[in-house]
């Protein structure tokens, strides 16, 4: 997980779901290696919890290890978050599986308990809660290491994800369609947990990115500025042939004009652009053009939102520039 | 109180909770699966110790390394098999026999796996020995022996040829040194005769080439089947030549008895009249058996019918296989007709064979042409082996849970162990491949590669899926490279 690496596109949010997804995958290959190498060290009793607690602590702390990553922030406490985050999944999924396991086969009718107390049964009817709590352990583990920052959404991720992992498993594994694999199944387990959780929880923020624009055309083409200030208040960045005190100077060959354009960005982060010029000035999107010409009649100049990739043509014909606008990492600032 | 704190107590919390869920469960796991067996339980008072291999180091100390893997109980659950090796034991030494599907009952939660449609057993023997045997052949030597087949052949000259294949001699005498010995007897009315006129035990392949080529021959009379058996399988033994051969070369009689038709002792005799005299005969044989001094020497007997069965859907009564009722034997059809000139020319009487040979801890089998009587004669003196692997498939539904596994001797001697197997509820090892052979081959610990590497391979490739369609729309768009100036295009 490296922010130079993950483009502002929308594919972006699926980059969390692909590591957390390694991770669940990465987890059960550990419980199963532990328990083929020389055969299950522990009861039958204590599958459960084993596979279930590596998943949930490896995707809790892929979760925010992935962050981290991407924040860059120093390795110690990288690594002292991941170990909280995993500490506290693995402990929450011990806890409540016991509970739940304890408890189940005293709520359950007479008929069921005895199906209910069998460590050895295939089953999702007397899994779900297990399923269900640990799911729950994730979330909590997530937020609380978060600051409870959208804690409900990490419960409810953590839950749907395991759920859905559980659905996977049986799928596989329970005999559907004359089809018996608790191998694959349990390597469904940890991959559709991990990918669900890292999908629904914690998509890459905006925050990550900051907006620049760049020049396209052939004078002064690559150079660059960045939008935001340092310290994130609402900025406007000015783009003209004045030749001081712009923040980006194009020539006046190219049809610009003393100060031609501007984009801002307010305090959510929201990127706009002005057209502060009588001469054409066009935002330029796929199937989109909008005309920012400066109109006398109006009290204020015409804007449209930017989104990654747009363009800013300015002149026409013969005497043009154009600007692009990108979200890029926020740590080239 | 930090968070770091609280998880560690929530940590201990859940262990002290999971270790009050926990049974004491004294449970054995098996290396390179999922699966955990329990200690396997021998019947006790039983004739020899039926061993089921659950510890690497039990089988270390009875199997070949290589075989290690196969002896190991193992569990597949997609393909519906299971796998155990078990190995016979008589005072803690294990004690080689031949063993097929048809002498093991594979019992699997209860249930008879033979039984059921759709579940099979598989025995596979290992690491076979050569045993000194005594091969006692009872030819049926009554005057229809000498009724000619299609090749212009007697039936007794297809015994003949069947009996002189080089495969046949070799099996009675097997070329690693082991001693065996064959005592060649012939049978019409009464006790059996000594083909060749003295009762010797040949110890070699030419001086038994050399009796039955040119000494067993058709003689006259009616067909005293049982009372063959009972003599080969009990005054025999005790007489001075073959009593020497057995004690010196502590060998075990093995009786292969032949007819080409039924138990006649009178031109009356109906099928039923046989029913009491079977009974007898089987009674004789156990006792035989029972009383032998040693099992070593406890009398084998396997049965060959030549000739069409005229039951060949027959199945030993299940239940009653210590009593002979009439309707068993003949069924409702046969009960009352005359052997002699009527049941005789029908076909042979398998039945009796069956019950003979299941009495007897042999197997019975029934051929017509020579090629199937040398198979016959060889599967008889087939080798002993030191272990066995038993693979029975089940629908996998009955592998879902824990589950019990009963293995018990049909024939040859008492023998009853069982097994509680308990399959992981969450996860498995690799499943198993076909072999050439059909049968399932565990796969390696190592095949979690195969599904783990390529999946990793496509989580990272699809974590470049971003980047790569960014930079690919950019240079399509023609973002990535300068375009002429304006000056230069003027």
């Amino acid at each position: 997980m490296n922010i130079f690496l993950v483009p502002y596109t929308r594919w972006r949010h699926l980059l969390m779901a692909l590591w957390c997804g390694g991770a669940g995958l990465l987890a059960w290959f550990f419980v199963l290696s532990l328990s083929i190498i020389g055969g299950p060290k522990w009861p039958p009793e204590w599958d459960g919890p084993m596979l279930l607690g590596a998943i949930a602590a490896a995707v809790a702390g892929a979760s925010i290890l992935g962050e981290d990553n991407l924040y860059r922030r120093p390795l110690l406490k990288r690594l002292g978050r991941t170990a909280l985050a995993m500490g506290i999944a693995l402990g929450n999924t011990l806890l409540w599986y016991w509970v739940w396991t304890l408890l189940v086969p005293v709520l359950m009718p007479g008929e069921w308990q005895d199906d209910a107390g069998d460590a050895s049964l295939v089953s999702l009817r007397y899994r779900l809660g297990a399923l269900f709590m640990a799911g729950m352990s994730t979330g909590i583990a997530g937020a609380v290491v978060r600051k409870m920052n959208h804690a409900v959404s990490h419960v409810a991720g953590g839950v749907t994800s395991a759920l859905a992992a559980g659905a996977a498993w049986h799928i596989l594994g329970a005999n559907f369609q004359g089809l018996t694999d608790l191998y694959l199944a349990s390597a469904s387990l940890g991959l559709v947990w991990g990918l669900l959780y890292g999908f629904i929880t914690w998509p890459i923020p905006d925050d990550l990115y900051a907006g620049w624009i760049r020049v396209l055309s052939p004078t002064r083409y690559g150079r660059r500025i960045p939008i935001p200030a340092t310290d994130a208040s609402p900025k406007e960045r000015f783009v003209g042939h004045f030749p001081r005190g712009l923040d980006l100077f194009l020539p006046v060959e190219d049809g610009v004009m003393e100060m031609h354009v501007s984009v801002a960005v307010d305090s959510k982060g929201r990127y706009s652009a002005r057209g502060l010029s009588l001469q054409p000035t066009l935002v330029r999107r796929f199937l989109e053009r909008i005309d920012l010409r400066y109109d006398a009649r109006r009290p204020a100049p015409l804007e449209t939102e930017l989104n990654s990739g747009d363009r800013i043509v300015m002149g026409q014909g013969e005497h043009k520039a154009e600007l692009e606008f990108l979200m890029l990492p926020r740590e080239e600032l | 109180m930090s968070r770091a704190r609280r998880a560690a107590l929530a940590l201990l919390l859940a262990g002290g909770l999971g270790l009050v869920g926990c049974k004491e469960s004294g449970l054995i796991a098996v290396p390179g699966t999922t699966t955990r067996v329990a200690r396997p339980v021998s019947e006790k008072n039983t004739e020899l110790e039926l061993k089921i291999f659950t510890t690497a180091d039990e089988c270390a100390g009875s199997v070949k390394p290589d075989d290690v893997d196969l002896c190991l109980p193992h569990v597949d659950r997609r393909a519906g098999q299971v796998r155990l090796a078990i190995q016979f034991r008589l005072d803690s030494d294990p004690f080689p026999i031949p063993l097929t599907e048809e002498n093991l009952r594979v019992v699997h939660k209860g249930r008879t796996v033979q039984d059921a449609p759709g579940m099979s057993v598989e025995i596979i023997p290992h690491d076979p020995v050569d045993s000194p045997q005594l091969y006692i052949l009872v030819i049926d030597g009554s005057s229809s022996m000498s009724e000619t087949g299609a090749r212009g052949l007697s039936r007794m000259d297809r015994v003949k040829e069947a009996l002189l294949t080089p495969g046949v001699k070799e099996a009675f005498f097997p070329s690693g040194g082991v001693r065996t010995g064959v005592v060649v007897l012939s049978f019409t009315s009464g006790e059996p005769e000594p083909v060749g006129g003295d009762l010797t035990v040949l110890t070699d392949a030419r001086s038994y080439t050399k009796v039955v080529r040119d000494e067993l021959r058709v003689q006259s009379g009616f067909t005293h089947l049982y009372e063959a058996v009972r003599y080969a399988s009990g005054p025999l033994l005790q007489a001075p030549a073959v009593r020497d051969f057995i004690d010196v070369q502590q060998a075990s009689p093995v009786i292969i008895a032949l007819t080409d038709g039924f138990n006649n002792m009178a031109s009356s005799d109906t099928c039923s009249t046989n029913a009491e005299r079977l009974g007898r005969l089987l009674e004789s044989l156990s006792t035989a058996r029972r009383e032998a001094e040693d099992i070593r020497k406890r009398p084998t007997v396997f049965t060959v019918g030549l000739g069409r069965p005229i039951r060949p859907l027959f199945e030993l009564p299940k239940g009653r296989e210590n009593t002979v009722q009439a309707t068993d034997l003949c069924g409702r059809k046969h009960l009352d007709r005359r052997i002699d000139g009527d049941l005789e020319r029908e076909g042979i009487d398998n039945a009796s064979l069956t019950f003979i040979a299941n009495r007897g801890g042999g197997f019975d089998f029934v051929k017509t042409d020579r090629d199937g009587l040398a198979d016959a004669f060889r599967a008889a003196a087939s080798q002993r082996y030191t272990w066995f692997e038993v693979r029975y498939q089940v629908d996998p539904h009955y592998l879902r849970r824990s589950f019990e596994t009963r293995l018990r001797l049909t024939s040859f001697a008492e023998s009853e162990s069982s097994l509680r197997i308990h399959p992981s509820a969450w996860l498995d090892g690799p499943p198993g491949l076909r072999d050439a052979d059909n049968r399932i081959v565990a796969q390696s610990y190592r095949h979690t590669a195969t599904v783990l590497m390529p999946i990793l391979g496509l989580l990272v490739a699809l974590g470049f899926v971003g980047a790569v369609g960014f930079n690919t729309s950019r240079i399509v768009f023609g973002r990535s490279r300068r375009g002429s100036s304006p000056g230069k295009r003027g």
